[in-house]
């Protein structure tokens, strides 16, 4: 589902953010991407949600080569792919239901397809009695959760989530990650990346650890 | 759940791609009007300055349509006058008339005796007491002479009277071509002028909805962003953007539409006690429904493309977001 091939990135100013890194993740695997701050998780997840180009080698999302994507084809790319952040990155003048129904609104589905839709992955996320609210009036956790709804409601066959407990307590972490595992359980690839080492050690799923840009180990556990 | 996706996908695009494309027009321009009545003031004052950028151009066009049947008017009523030679008799003189009456230059030929001349000269007031002095009638044969509507071009005229000067009966002929290219030269002039007024002005309503739409795309960074991270296209961002630069272009055009409707029908009555004063049928031409046609699509298309190029240029400046 997504595999890199010799992928290297660097900035413009010298930095060699990643360095020759290979891995492939097959359609259905769960996985973290783990290692310290500033080893290149986030670049990678841009590189494959074609947010960041990278200097060197292949990157194939679902059939996509992302080497010379055009900018046509990215829009195409991203509606496959379900991207949460570390902030949920919400509009906040409009509501719950406003903002999760965004994806849809842009795939063109008609109103009463949006609303079905939409309904039911506010009730997966347990957000369904605040659909009128705005993203202010809600917590954090809250917050995040209806980022991660607007992220699946298109129903994407690949979900990236970049350190998406960071701003979260142990608790509320806990039952993000349960959600991503219900998606996963569903057929969606899933890549977190996240430096929170007592999280990733509560569940037992595939571990990339990049290290200075390079990929260290990849250990299938099951 | 990722098996069925791409069916779904396919069988949706056969079935309802044209209602889509219309639903998120519709989408669309509700947002954007949405976001414009948020801010009245802020509509209100851009519209108004498009309204009166674009309202001193059309003002200008109507005066000039208006001062060209005024001159119209006037050529319908110019006549050259020739005077025949002294030694010209009257047979001679019906004789050319006749002639000229069938010069496909002419429209009418009257033929005035020496006796008409005198009788019409002496209704004018101060002439008559000169006249009674005189012992016989010192006047010519003359012919006047209007020439067809088509002749009615300095030009067409011109040749017209160097014909008729070349004509061996001919003493003189009267008339003075120079007011009418004088007056056709200063039209050339004042449309030229207002093409290019038109043109500069035109140019200003497109900066300003050009800024006006830069600053919304600045204020919505933000979803502008977001909207590019769920896979929206150019083309979707673009969208309520245009039809907000649209919106202020019909609005102001509407704005000019109306001041210069106002300014005519405030003219109007003067301009109809001037003409009466100068026993003239002319009526004021105001606004008509193919001016504003034209002013409203050139105003809607001028925020149409100011706002065009306003996202065109965000959306590169942001590429990489």
């Amino acid at each position: 589902m997504i595999e890199l091939q010799q992928v290297s990135k660097r900035y413009a100013n010298g930095f060699l953010a990643l360095d020759n890194v290979n891995f492939h993740l097959e359609a259905g695997e769960f996985a973290f991407l783990t290692g310290h701050s500033g080893a290149g998780k986030s670049t990678l997840l841009n590189l494959i949600a074609a947010i960041e180009t990278f200097t060197q080698g292949q990157i194939i999302v679902g059939k996509q080569h992302l080497k010379n994507i055009s900018p046509r084809q990215i829009p195409y790319l991203r509606r496959q792919i379900g991207i949460i952040l570390q902030t949920p990155n919400l509009l906040r003048d409009r509501t719950v239901f406003d903002n999760v129904a965004l994806p849809l609104v842009i795939a063109g589905y008609s109103y009463k397809e949006i609303t079905s839709r939409v309904r039911a992955v506010l009730t997966k996320v347990s957000l369904i009695n605040k659909e009128n609210f705005f993203p202010l009036e809600l917590s954090g956790g809250e917050q995040q959760r209806v980022a991660i709804a607007r992220a699946v409601v298109n129903k994407p066959s690949i979900l990236l989530a970049d350190e998406p407990t960071g701003n979260l307590d142990p608790d509320l972490a806990g039952e993000i990650l349960c959600l991503f595992e219900q998606f996963n359980r569903l057929g969606m690839t899933i890549l977190i990346a996240s430096h929170d080492l007592g999280l990733i050690n509560s569940v037992k799923h595939r571990r990339i650890t990049l290290a200075e840009g390079k990929l260290i180990d990849a250990p299938v556990t099951a | 759940m990722r098996q069925s996706q791409p069916k779904n996908l396919t069988k949706r695009k056969r079935s309802g791609f044209l209602k889509n494309y219309f639903i998120r027009h519709i989408q669309a321009a509700f947002n954007s009007i949405g976001q414009l009545s948020r801010t009245p003031i802020n509509t209100l004052l851009t519209s108004a300055i498009i309204g009166i950028a674009l309202a001193l151009p059309t003002a200008l066009f109507i005066l000039l349509k208006n001062v060209e049947v005024l001159s119209h008017n006037f050529q319908q009523t110019t006549q050259l006058t020739l005077y025949l030679k002294p030694d010209i008799t009257e047979n001679q003189a019906r004789e050319l008339s006749q002639a000229l009456q069938k010069n496909p230059n002419i429209r009418e030929v009257r033929l005035i005796s020496p006796a008409e001349g005198l009788n019409e000269l002496q209704q004018q007031a101060g002439v008559k007491n000169v006249l009674e002095d005189l012992q016989n009638n010192p006047l010519p044969w003359a012919i006047t002479i209007l020439p067809t509507s088509n002749n009615h071009a300095p030009e067409g005229l011109s040749q017209l009277q160097q014909e008729l000067r070349d004509l061996p009966e001919t003493d003189t002929v009267q008339f003075d071509t120079d007011w009418v290219q004088r007056l056709f030269a200063l039209m050339t002039l004042a449309h030229r002028a207002i093409y290019a007024l038109s043109l500069f002005l035109g140019l200003g309503v497109l900066l300003i909805v050009n800024n006006c739409i830069r600053a919304a795309t600045e204020h919505n960074q933000n979803e502008i962003n977001v909207i590019k991270l769920i896979g929206g296209t150019y083309a979707f961002i673009r969208r309520p953007f245009l039809y907000t630069g649209a919106t202020y272009g019909l609005l102001g055009g509407i704005l000019a539409w109306q001041l210069v409707d106002l300014l005519l029908l405030w003219i109007k009555n003067p301009t109809h006690h001037v003409a009466t004063l100068y026993h003239s049928q002319f009526h004021l031409l105001g606004i008509s429904f193919f001016d504003t046609f034209v002013l409203l699509i050139s105003s809607i298309m001028l925020g149409l493309v100011g706002a065009w190029f306003a996202v065109g240029r965000h959306l590169r400046a942001t590429k990489t977001a």
